[in-house]
């Protein structure tokens, strides 16, 4: 019944700066089975969106390869759908919202095709009176909705979310939470989420992994047996979802350049100024 | 006159493309009929310190006609045939100038500002080619081209290029990096995106390029008929009743309507601007 629908073999990736190479990612091996939906954590910097940059062909990764559906991807693959974090940004100002969900499929699918699709997009976020607006004149929980809208009406495979609810509200980052679960559901989705957010990840994955600061490798794979369908408040409250949050924070705490700290090892504080001696 | 009346245009549309599709009923109308009244008292205001210099002999040498002795003539002028004919050619070449410059400027402009050798090799040249005023060129002109059409469309192409290819250079700039990610995203070429992303991320810049130029073109065109001894256009009209006997009143009133002109033309490209870049002068709401 599993199916490797991603498969991520090694994969390295090293900017060239100024001040010379920088490794960020250094041989990452990682498999999302089709229908899962895998989150991704890691310190700030450890190289998360180079990676889903690699996978999604935008990105040319140093060494390594990745394959989607058996296939090995050169260039950006069929089948994938991308969500930026700078949803302002992805959406084009000139184009209304349904313009803008309709855009990726232009001369690929049919006139009719395009507007069922569009309208089932936005009715499956939403926002279907919201059509004629321009994504400017929608509050920014809004433009996610419309940007998840444009992923879905292109009928991924797999669809790859960078942060995308990092700058949203409490509430509306909630409620986006669960139209992503929603959405999964209804079209079967295979999802790679990827967050800074330990509680946001457990909540909605089967199976978080985490990683180091870079030169970035894997630290573990946790899956996450908590029951479906997931709700805001009853999961939350599960002793499943306590324990396996605390492991990942833990995880997160503990990663270190290319790995972990050990559990008896003491763990520097991130501040570099020495401690004033009080007379 | 002119000076006063071009300056208030930009200000009087600055205003419009601000108010977006949502607020359109509220207080951006009221601002808007605000300007206008102001603009109006403006005007007027001006008209009547015209009056009074000239009825009270306030200047010099007092050969300057009245703000309402102009008027009317200006509005005589409007029935003339021979007037309306000079009007009539020096805004055809103006835009024929305007025109030459646009099709050379935007495709040099979308090269320039997406390859980056190209913008290397070119950017040096194009600085110090710029500040060369186009005016300058006029005698060249002339013994190339001629006094004719050709010419003058030269002149105001020439002064009108550099304005526009900038304009378009930075526009393609300010394309959201994530917009063209978002693109290549969808699976898209490099062409795609180019023509789905970065050329209408430039287009406001290249219309804020044309509005600039629209003014540049008549001020261009007129000047070439002056200095390459032209025979037809607002320019040379205005020189030919110069030289004639109470033709201060004339040249008056050319000047006059030429002011008008400078804002009918600007008030078209500010619309164009509502139309295709409403969404570029959102502001941050
Ligand atoms: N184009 C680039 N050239 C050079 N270095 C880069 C480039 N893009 C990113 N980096 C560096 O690579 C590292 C990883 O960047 P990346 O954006 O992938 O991190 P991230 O895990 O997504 O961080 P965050 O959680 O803050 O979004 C950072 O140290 C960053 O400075
Ligand atoms: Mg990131």
């Amino acid at each position: 019944m599993t199916e490797a629908l991603l498969v991520v073999d090694g994969l390295r990736h090293v900017y060239q700066t100024e001040e010379g190479e920088h490794v960020v990612l250094d041989g990452l091996s990682l498999t999302v089975n089709r229908g899962e939906f895998v989150s991704i954590v890691g310190p700030s910097g450890c190289g998360k969106t180079t990676l889903l940059r690699a996978l999604s062909g935008l990105l040319k990764p140093t060494s390594g390869t990745v394959s989607l559906a058996g296939e090995a991807i050169n260039g950006v693959p069929k089948g994938l759908a991308m969500v930026f974090q700078d949803y302002r940004g992805s959406l084009f100002p000139w184009r209304k919202v349904g313009a803008n969900v309709e855009f990726p499929l232009l001369g690929r699918v049919g006139a009719e095709e395009r507007r069922n699709r569009v309208r089932e997009s936005l009715e499956a976020v939403g926002l279907e009176n919201f059509a004629g607006r321009y994504p400017w004149q929608l509050s920014g929980g809004m433009q996610q909705r419309v940007a998840i809208a444009r992923a879905i009406a292109m009928r991924p495979q797999l669809m790859l979310m960078d942060e995308p609810f990092a700058s949203v509200d409490a509430q509306t980052r909630s409620d986006l939470e669960d139209l992503v679960l929603r959405v999964r559901e209804l079209y079967d989705m295979t999802i790679l989420f990827v967050t800074h957010d330990v509680d946001e990840s457990v909540y909605l994955s089967d199976r978080v992994l985490s990683l180091s600061k870079s030169p970035t490798v894997l630290t573990a794979d946790t899956a996450v047996p908590l029951p479906v369908p997931r709700d805001q408040i009853r999961s939350r409250e599960n002793p499943v979802f306590v324990s396996t949050r605390s492991e990942i924070a833990q995880l997160i705490r503990r990663a270190k350049p290319a790995g972990l700290y050990g559990p008896g090892e003491a763990i520097p504080t991130t501040s570099n100024f020495a401690v004033p001696v009080l007379r | 006159m002119v000076m006063t009346v071009e300056q208030k245009a930009p200000e009087t549309s600055s205003q419009q493309p601000r108010t977006g599709a949502l607020t359109k009923a509220g207080a951006g109308k009221r601002t808007k009929g605000r300007t206008a009244l102001f603009g109006a008292l403006g005007t007027l205001g001006f008209l009547v310190l015209w009056e009074i210099v000239v009825v009270f002999g306030l200047l010099p040498r007092n050969n300057l006609p009245g703000a309402s002795e102009t008027l009317i003539r200006s509005v005589g002028l409007l029935a003339d045939p021979v007037f309306l004919g000079h009007v009539g050619s020096t805004v055809a070449v103006s835009f024929l100038g305007l025109g030459i410059a646009f099709v050379i400027a935007v495709p040099l402009g979308l090269l320039l500002g997406i390859s980056n050798a190209a913008f290397a090799l070119a950017s040096t040249v194009v600085e110090l080619l710029r500040p060369l005023p186009p005016i300058a060129f006029v005698p060249l002109a002339v013994l190339i081209a001629g006094q004719g059409t050709e010419m003058k469309a030269a002149i105001v192409a020439l002064g009108c290029v550099w304005p526009l290819l900038t304009n378009v250079i930075h526009g393609v700039h300010e394309t959201d990096s994530v917009a063209k990610s978002t693109g290549r995203s969808f699976g898209w070429s490099r062409s795609t995106v180019i023509r789905r992303v970065v050329w209408p991320s430039a287009v406001p810049a290249l219309i804020t390029g044309v509005r600039i130029t629209v003014s540049i073109s008549l001020i261009l065109c007129v000047g070439a008929e002056y200095i390459g001894g032209s025979t037809q256009g607002l320019g040379s009209w205005l020189l030919q009743q110069s030289m004639q006997p109470q033709g201060m009143q004339a040249v008056t009133a050319g000047v006059v309507i030429a002011g008008v002109l400078g804002v009918l033309v600007n008030a078209i490209v500010a619309g164009l601007d509502r139309r295709y870049a409403a969404w570029a002068r959102r502001g941050e709401k």
